[in-house]
């Protein structure tokens, strides 16, 4: 599944999404296409439901009980529901938009992945954390310390164990809710240059406010209102010759 | 606006103001005085009640009382040989104690717990005859006398004729009436009694017992409440029964596992009537909702966003509970954990039916006997209540409730430590 996956252009695609919370319609016939070992980016105005909808991507909203969503969501030419909900959220990894690791261990955390599929071999663990660690650019910060407290790390270093740990499960997209809305420019700039790197082995999909973000690390956008894909393009094209009105005014601050 | 308006100028009235001052302070005064008065008066009943306590049990509260038997044992012995008359052993000297010469043995007047007048022996001399005194029952040679107290002896006279001394007559004359005989007819003895060890090891397998059944139990109901009970009506009712459970007296409790848990014991242990084990069943139940509204609200303490990136790195929800979930919200456990062994050691009325309120020495799980509560309870219930030997086990219980408690703070300073860098993320 991973080979084909590598091979095609189009990781992960929806069509005509529409999703309600009880009666409240949050989504509104979405369409999109994930390029493969590309960065999305997810822009617009607060509550026009970027997050909800990158949370189908690895079926969170699942949790939500009177959480409706209606319409085709393909993961590898598969329908996400069609896989096991644990083995999806094991190759579509997630970062939050809180730095959330567990209060364990900087080893245990980014273990916990590949322990909870059932990795027990101690060698192979560590090779697993290590790498994902050196891939999150964490590793030489912390490589003293593994078996000290995740919680603490400074609030970048802990996001990016949470990179980390996402990493650790070999998936092929992370998404990423405003990974660095809760840190400083500079925990910020790291993040941002970790995810230009992380972008050739995996697709990544990020959330994000910041349209300045945006514009440095996506290749494509796609601009969100009030549950609505208004635009979406590659990033370029996008912020240059905007073609809607709405994303004009959104981009050159005018609205939002 | 105009009625503002009207509010204003009254308020800023010169006159209006300083009247509302000046009541204002009076008023503040009685509050806090009243106040001061009512937490003085508080405090000061509190500690008289633990100064009573502490005051009239502190007599009795010994090594002694922790380590001996409550029931006494009267033991039948004899000395059958006769002693050298001419080997005296050398007096140590013991203040207030009176010695035997022949039989390097000395008596001191005693009270046992009871408060009753006894004749202790508080010396034996390593070669003295004593040590080699027969106990007229099972016919063997008795370990050691040394505190024992001397309740009757007939001893032979060396010219011929028998000679009798009891506790009654005191130390000094058990000492020389023991000088003019050379063997022993026959010696009653008494263990030392009134302890409260059978209660402490029973408090202990009572704590035991009911942890092992309600903890499993009590985790088991909050996990499903929390991480999968869908929140509906039936949910929200199960929650609230619970939390209007622990309002139940316990004496209903000890009824309902009088009526429940003592027919099934019974029919399982072997036992007969009221054991720890039904006890200990019927403690669980009480102790339930204790531990699922503690171990719930731990829960609920945790960060929220544990739960998603668990699943989100594709670990499955039993998974997130036992792995991330559970093991975060061990401060709360135990703190609950905790309450319940102090609720267990201070539970007296459902244990009255459940396990029985006849004091024990020899402690068996299917069979009766007393907590430290229930055994404060039974001193209390005769018709000579024993004050100062209630007040010694009201001191070992509040000792092992303030231990419990100073418990539950380093527990949670400890784990709280662990949790710090949590806090400052959620600010």
């Amino acid at each position: 599944m991973k080979n084909n996956s590598t091979n095609t252009e189009i990781v992960f695609s929806a069509r005509h999404i529409n999703l309600s919370y009880g009666s409240k319609q949050v989504l509104k016939d979405v369409n999109i296409d994930i390029h493969n070992k590309k960065v999305t980016a997810f822009i617009g105005p607060s509550g026009c439901g970027k997050s909800t909808f990158l949370r189908c991507f690895n079926r969170l909203n699942d949790l939500i009980p009177d959480c409706h969503i209606d319409g085709q969501l393909t993961y590898c030419q598969k329908s996400i529901y069609d896989y096991d909900s644990i083995a999806l959220r094991s190759q579509i990894g997630m970062v939050f938009q809180n730095p959330n690791p567990f209060p364990l261990s900087i080893f245990d955390n980014v273990a916990y992945g590949p322990r909870c599929q059932g990795i027990k071999n101690r060698n192979l663990l560590e090779q697993i954390v290590i790498n994902a660690l050196k891939k999150a650019a964490l590793y030489e910060e912390v490589k003293s310390r593994l078996k000290s407290s995740a919680l603490s790390l400074s609030g970048g270093q802990q996001q990016r164990l949470c990179i980390a740990r996402a990493i650790a499960m070999e998936p092929e997209i992370i998404l990423m809710d405003e990974p660095t809305s809760a840190l400083d420019p500079i925990a910020t700039l790291k993040i941002e240059k970790l995810i230009e790197e992380l972008k050739k082995d995996y697709s990544i999909v990020i959330v994000t406010h910041n349209m300045q973000q945006a514009t440095r690390i996506s290749d494509y956008t796609a601009f969100f209102v009030l549950g609505e894909i208004i635009e979406f393009n590659k990033t370029t094209e996008l912020f240059s010759h905007p073609t809607k009105k709405k994303t004009e005014d959104y981009i050159t601050g005018r609205f939002g | 606006m105009r009625k503002n308006n009207i509010n204003t100028t009254l308020f800023s009235s010169k006159s209006a103001k300083k009247l509302s001052l000046k009541h204002r302070k009076i008023v503040d005064g009685l509050a806090n005085i009243f106040s001061y008065i009512f937490s003085g008066f508080g405090v000061c009943i509190l500690i008289m009640i633990i100064g009573f306590v502490f005051s009239r049990g502190s007599s009795t509260l010994s090594w002694q009382f922790v380590s001996s038997d409550y029931h006494t044992d009267t033991l039948t012995c004899s000395y059958p040989g006769t002693i050298d008359d001419n080997l005296l052993f050398d007096d140590p000297a013991i203040a207030n104690s009176f010695f035997s010469k022949k039989w390097g043995v000395s008596f001191v007047d005693s009270v046992d717990i009871n408060q009753e007048d006894i004749v202790l022996i508080n010396y034996v001399d390593t070669n003295s005859p004593l040590n080699n005194i027969v106990n007229s029952n099972s016919g063997e040679t008795m370990d050691s006398i040394y505190d024992m107290s001397i309740d009757s002896i007939i001893l032979n006279k060396a010219e011929g004729g028998v000679i009798f001394a009891s506790a009654s007559d005191g130390a000094k004359m058990m000492a020389q009436q023991f000088d003019q005989g050379n063997s022993i007819v026959t010696m009653s003895l008494i263990t030392i009694g009134g302890g409260c060890r059978g209660s402490i090891i029973s408090t202990l397998y009572m704590i035991g017992l009911t942890l092992i059944v309600a903890l499993p139990l009590g985790i088991g109901c909050a996990i499903y409440l929390h991480e999968y009970a869908k929140d509906n009506k039936i949910t929200r009712m199960i929650k609230n029964l619970i939390v209007a459970t622990s309002g139940i007296p316990s004496i209903i409790f000890g009824l309902a596992g009088a009526i429940i848990f003592i027919p099934i014991v019974n029919a399982a242990a072997g036992s007969n009537g009221g054991s720890i084990i039904s006890g200990a069943l019927t403690l669980s139940a009480m102790l339930l909702p204790v531990i699922v509204s503690n171990t719930e609200e731990a829960m609920k303490a945790i960060p929220s966003s544990y739960k998603p990136a668990s699943l989100a790195l594709g670990a499955s929800q039993a998974q997130t509970t036992f792995k991330v979930i559970l093991p975060s919200s061990l401060s709360g456990i135990l703190t609950g954990t905790l309450l319940s062994i102090g609720g267990i050691i201070g539970e007296s009325a459902a244990l009255i039916y459940a396990t029985g309120a006849s004091i024990q020495d020899n402690i068996l799980l299917n069979g009766s006997s007393t907590t430290l509560a229930v055994h404060n309870w039974s001193l209390m219930n005769g018709q000579n209540p024993n004050y100062s030997s209630a007040c010694a086990v009201a001191i070992i219980i509040i000792i092992i409730d303030f231990l419990i408690n100073i418990l539950v703070k380093l527990l949670g300073n400890g784990l709280n430590k662990k949790f710090e860098g949590v806090k400052q993320n959620e600010k």
